[in-house]
């Protein structure tokens, strides 16, 4: 089935990606985001909290979204929201 | 999940907003402009440093070389963000549908109870919960994202509800905010990349977790220094335990610059302490008295000491011993008068009643 996931670390990777039926969402965690601990993210299926033993459906939206995401001063040449 | 009805009609009308302005900054391709300006400038930079050069002029040269040097490092920043820019396949990846613009805006109640859509300002905003962060109290934030902005740097601002802003600086309401704008940092990416795929609930969730997090080693200021009180004299920020309240002002002073009163004892800063003329320690002014006719103060204990003349002035202070020549010769009575009048006018208490020296 094609799931949509949304992997907020980083770069913001969005994409549709292929995965066997019956894919729970905490699997679906540890392929996406297979350094990172469930409970440092706030997961997201179809913009609504979720067990991490769902079993995702087709066409699911999943997000995973790191709780702790460092602001910090620009760097130099940069300007803060500038 | 919760939906008004108004909420719900003011939702689809935005999104349809938000859609239209994302397809419209989607169609804008910052990648498709080169810097050729600053490109150009440095060609011209170039040849003038290359004719002063071949001239021998040393110091137009150096000049036209800092300026090379100023006009290659901005030409530089401009292919990074030109590279930055670049799309990651030949084709622009798709915005979302407007159909996920509503489902996102409608989900926004959910993340943040306190949502709001504001069709005349082309505005939604959330409201965080009150943040505090490693026991400093920030309150709740106001993250309010302008969607006709979308395509922008930083089409949002950040404001705090209810500021309690760094001692340091009350544009600083958050160690990461600074005059609303929010340095992003390791967020900068996912929040971009939210905006312009108009992902807008992500967008206010990765803002939020940035408002959730303190980077200590990058932070306008950090939250060791958030609280406290400038010393009145000296600037130093002092901790609300550290710092004592001068007596007369009421203003907060280190310990550096705070001074006790010899007489009533009370602390105050060195604005708020004159000296006595005669005794120098220092007094409060309610300890000082400035007799009639004179411009210099006297503690209690100095001004005790000299009784009034019967016209009210206070006797001038006896003068110095005068140092005898080797000769052991008597002073001139000219050298006497003059030495009395210089020292009359020398001495404060007595300057408006002295005859000037010749």
């Amino acid at each position: 089935m094609k799931v949509l996931v949304i992997n907020n670390h980083g770069g913001g990777f969005a994409d549709y990606v292929e995965v066997p039926s019956g894919t729970t969402v905490r699997e679906m965690f540890q392929r996406e985001v297979p350094s990172g601990k469930p409970d440092q993210y706030l997961i997201r299926v179809n913009r609504q909290p979720v067990a991490s033993d769902q079993a995702l459906q087709e066409g699911d939206r999943i997000s995973f979204t790191p709780i702790k995401i460092e602001g910090a001063l620009p760097k130099i040449f940069d300007t803060c929201g500038a | 999940m919760c939906r008004s009805p108004l909420f719900s009609r003011q939702a689809l009308r935005a999104a349809a907003r938000i859609h239209d302005q994302l397809t419209r900054a989607a169609r804008t391709t910052p990648w498709a402009e080169l810097p050729v300006e600053s490109w150009e400038e440095a060609v011209r930079v170039a040849s003038r440093l290359r004719y002063v050069v071949a001239r021998g002029w040393s110091s137009a040269a150096r000049a036209l070389l800092e300026d090379l040097a100023y006009v290659t490092r901005q030409l530089g920043r401009e292919i990074n963000q030109f590279e930055s820019n670049l799309p990651p396949a030949d084709r622009p990846e798709p915005i979302v549908s407007l159909r996920e613009v509503v489902e996102d805006l409608l989900a926004l109640r959910q993340e943040f109870p306190q949502s709001h859509i504001e069709l005349g300002e082309n505005s939604v905003s959330v409201v965080t919960e009150p943040i505090e962060l490693e026991g400093v109290s920030l309150g709740p934030f106001r993250i309010a994202l302008f969607w006709k902005d979308i395509g922008r740097r930083q089409p949002y601002e950040v404001v705090a509800e209810s500021p309690l802003p760094s001692s340091e600086n009350d544009e600083v309401t958050h160690p990461h905010v600074a005059a609303q704008r929010l340095c992003e940092g390791s967020g900068a990416p996912a929040i971009q990349a939210a905006l312009s795929k108009g992902r807008i609930l992500d967008f206010f969730v990765l803002v939020n977790q940035v408002l959730q997090t303190y980077n200590p080693s990058s932070a306008h200021v950090p939250l060791d220094r958030w609280t406290g009180s400038p010393c009145h004299e000296c600037g130093t920020l002092l901790a609300s335990d550290e710092a004592r309240l001068c007596e007369r002002c009421e203003e907060p002073v280190c310990g550096d610059c705070t001074g006790s009163c010899g007489s009533c004892g009370y602390a105050f800063c060195s604005s708020c302490l004159g000296r006595c003329a005669q005794c120098e320690q220092p007094f409060c002014d309610d300890c000082l008295h400035t007799p009639d006719g004179s411009n210099s103060s006297l503690c209690e204990t100095c001004f005790q000491q000299y009784p009034l003349q019967e016209d009210g002035h206070v006797t001038c202070f006896p003068s110095a011993p005068k140092l005898v020549a080797a000769d052991d010769s008597a002073p001139s009575p000219e050298t006497e008068t003059r030495s009395a009048a210089t020292d009359a006018a020398t001495d404060p208490l007595c300057l408006g009643k002295a005859p000037l020296p010749s």
